[in-house]
C-alpha cells in the first residue's frame, strides 16, 4: 500500500479538501477584513451559510485524508541515505513544514469549533498566516513530485503490468481495500458532524458542538450576554439607538417599532461552522439610513452595548447596508428578541458571518 | 515540464512568504518560540506515537491471518481505522463537555454518542467479518488461467487464490509468483 499510486490518489482527495477548505477560509476572512476596494455578494442569502458549513466540513474531512497519506508515505520517512544533496534536503524540509502546519493547523480548526483555545496564541491570525503557508507548500510539494504525479495519475496503461492496483495481497489490504476503509471513515465523520450546518443531516450530528436550534428562541448562540457583559446595559430603560449622520437622531425603542417593520428570513451562520435559519423582523437598515439623510451608497459602522471584544464594533459595506433584507432586527421567530439574541436590537443581513451580526446595538454611525 | 514545475515552485514561494511575514510581523518572539513549539510536537506525536501504534495494531491484525482467513482481518483492521479515527475526532468535545459559561455550546453527552457510534461500528464490522469468514470456507482454490482472457473480476479472483497461503506452506515455493507486499505491516 505504500506505493506512489496510492499517494497520487489519496493526494488528490487531500488536496482538493485543501484547496475548497483555504478559498473558503479566505471568503469568510475577507467578509470580516475587507480591503478598501472589496464589495460582495448579498445573494444568495445562505452564500456564508454555505461557505462556511463547506469550510468546517472539508477540514474534518481532511482529517482523516491527511491521515491515511501520511501513513501511506511514511517509510519515507526513513529513507536512506536520510540527504543525497542540498535539494533533496530542501525538498525534505518543506514536506516537514507542510505536514508539520497541515497537523496544526487541522487540530486547531476542530478545536475553534468547540471555543477551546489551549495555546499561547491567538487562533484566528495563526490559523489565517498558517494558511497561505500550506497552500504554497502544497504548490511547491505539487512541482516537486509532478513527474510521479504524471505518471500515476492513472491506473497503469494497457500492456503494462497491474500488480499493484488488482492484486490482493495475502496479507493487508488491497488497494480498494484501503480506498473503502479511508472513504468509510471520512464519511462517518462528515455525517456525524455535517448536521450543525447542513439541517437535514441535523438527527445525525453526534459530535459536531452545536445543536443549531438548542438555544433561547429555537437558536443557538455564539456569545452569551453575560460572557459580554451586557446583561444590564441592555435591559436599560435608558437605552436609545443612536444614529450618526448629517442629521443624527435618537430614537427610543417604542419610537422603532413604530416605524415600518418588515420581516426576513435569514440564517445565523458561525464562522465555527454551525448555521441556522430563523425568521427576523425589525426595521430596514436603508430606512435608517435615509432618517438620518445618508447619502447613496454609504455604509456603516455598527457600535455594541458590548464594552470590549474583537466584535464590540463592526464594519458594513454599503452593499450590505442598502440591501433590502438587512434588518435592525427586534423580533425573532415571532417573540421579542431575548437578550441572548442581542435585545433590544441586533443587526441581521444576508450572506454575512454571524459575528458581524452585532447584538445589543448602541449606535449605527453612518461612513461616508 | 521544467517551466511548469519552475512556474508552481515561485508561485508556492509567494504563499509561504506571505504567510511567514504575517507571522512574524503580527506575533513577538516569545509567540513565535511558542507557534513554532506546536509545530513541532504536533508532528512528532503524529509521527513518533500515532503512526508506530496504527503499524503495530496493524501488524497484530495480519498475524492473525494463522487462524482466520485474510478477509476477516481486512474488515476488523477498516472497523478499527473508522472507530479509531471517530474517536480522536470526538476526543476534544468529551474533554470539553461541561467546561463552557455557554449553554448552546457543547449540547450533547458525546460520550454517549460516541458509545453508541462505536456500537453501530463494532456491529457493523463483526457482521462483515462473519460473512467474510463464511464465504471463504466455501470457496475452493482455482487451478491458475492459461492466458489473460479472463474477466479482470476472475482476475482477481484467482490473483487471490493464488496469493492465499497455503496451510504448511514451504518457504520458498518453486516458480510461485512473486513476492508481492505481504511482507509489510499494515
Amino acid at each position: 500500500m505504500h506505493n506512489p499510486r496510492v499517494a497520487v490518489s489519496i493526494g488528490r482527495l487531500l488536496a482538493t479538501c485543501l484547496i475548497v477548505c483555504f478559498l473558503t477560509g479566505l471568503y469568510s476572512h475577507y467578509l470580516q477584513e475587507p480591503a478598501s476596494w472589496m464589495s460582495f455578494p448579498t445573494r444568495p442569502v445562505w452564500l456564508y451559510r454555505l461557505n462556511q458549513g463547506a469550510h468546517v466540513a472539508t477540514g474534518i474531512a481532511a482529517i482523516p485524508l491527511l491521515m491515511a497519506k501520511l501513513w501511506v508515505v511514511y517509510p519515507r520517512l526513513f529513507e536512506w541515505p536520510p540527504l543525497r544533496s542540498a535539494m533533496h534536503g530542501l525538498e525534505r524540509a518543506s514536506i516537514a513544514v507542510f505536514v508539520a502546519a497541515s497537523l496544526l493547523q487541522l487540530f486547531m480548526g476542530l478545536l475553534n469549533t468547540l471555543q477551546w483555545y489551549p495555546w499561547p496564541f491567538t487562533f484566528r491570525e495563526t490559523h489565517f498566516f498558517l494558511a497561505w503557508v500550506i497552500i504554497g507548500s502544497l504548490l511547491i510539494h505539487i512541482a516537486v513530485k509532478l513527474p510521479l504525479i504524471r505518471e500515476h495519475w492513472r491506473r497503469a496503461r494497457d500492456g503494462t503490468p497491474v500488480v499493484i492496483d488488482t492484486a490482493v495481497p495475502a496479507r493487508g489490504w488491497s488497494r480498494r481495500g484501503f480506498f473503502t476503509a479511508v472513504g468509510l471513515t471520512v464519511a462517518t465523520v462528515t455525517v456525524t458532524t455535517v448536521g450543525q450546518s447542513f439541517s437535514p443531516l441535523q438527527k445525525l450530528n453526534l459530535f459536531a458542538p452545536r445543536t443549531p436550534s438548542k438555544g433561547p428562541q429555537g437558536l443557538a448562540v455564539n456569545r452569551t450576554a453575560t460572557q459580554a457583559g451586557v446583561l444590564s446595559s441592555a435591559r436599560s430603560p435608558d437605552w436609545r439607538l443612536q444614529i450618526k449622520g448629517p442629521r443624527p437622531v435618537t430614537l427610543t425603542l417604542s419610537e422603532l417599532h413604530q416605524m415600518p417593520q418588515f420581516q426576513a428570513r435569514l440564517p445565523i451562520s458561525c464562522v465555527e461552522g454551525w448555521s441556522q435559519n430563523a425568521d427576523w423582523s425589525g426595521v430596514r437598515v436603508r430606512d435608517l439610513l435615509d432618517r438620518v439623510g445618508a447619502p447613496a451608497g454609504s455604509g456603516l459602522r455598527v457600535i455594541s452595548l458590548e464594552p470590549s471584544g474583537p466584535f464590540a464594533q463592526t464594519e458594513m459595506g454599503p452593499e450590505f447596508a442598502a440591501d433590502e433584507l438587512t434588518l435592525l432586527a427586534l423580533r425573532l421567530n415571532g417573540e421579542v428578541l431575548d437578550i441572548e439574541h442581542g435585545y433590544p436590537a441586533r443587526i441581521i443581513a444576508p450572506a454575512r458571518p454571524g459575528v458581524l451580526q452585532t447584538k445589543w446595538v448602541r449606535t449605527l454611525e453612518v461612513l461616508a | 515540464m521544467k517551466l511548469i514545475r519552475g512556474t508552481l515552485i515561485c508561485l508556492g514561494l509567494i504563499p509561504i512568504g506571505i504567510g511567514l511575514y504575517g507571522l512574524w510581523n503580527y506575533y513577538t518572539a516569545d509567540q513565535l518560540v511558542a507557534i513554532g513549539k506546536w509545530l513541532v510536537i504536533g508532528l512528532a506525536l503524529h509521527d513518533g506515537v500515532l503512526v508506530p501504534l496504527v503499524l503495530v495494531g496493524g501488524a497484530l491484525i495480519w498475524q492473525a491471518h494463522r487462524v482466520l482467513p485474510p478477509a476477516v482481518g481486512r474488515i476488523v483492521a477498516g472497523g478499527l481505522v473508522v472507530a479509531g479515527v471517530t474517536s480522536l475526532l470526538a476526543a476534544p468535545a468529551i474533554i470539553r463537555e461541561g467546561e463552557s459559561d455557554n449553554p448552546t455550546l457543547l449540547t450533547q453527552h458525546y460520550g454517549y454518542n460516541l458509545a453508541w457510534a462505536l456500537l453501530i461500528v463494532a456491529v457493523v464490522t463483526i457482521g462483515g467479518a462473519v460473512i467474510a469468514w463464511l464465504s471463504s470456507r466455501k470457496r475452493r482454490p482455482v487451478p491458475p488461467p492459461v492466458s489473460g482472457e479472463l474477466s479482470p473480476r476472475s482476475q482477481r479472483h484467482v490473483a487471490d487464490v493464488n496469493q492465499r497461503p497455503l496451510r504448511r506452506e514451504p518457504a520458498v515455493r518453486p516458480g510461485g509468483l512473486p513476492p508481492t507486499e505481504a511482507g509489510e505491516p499494515g
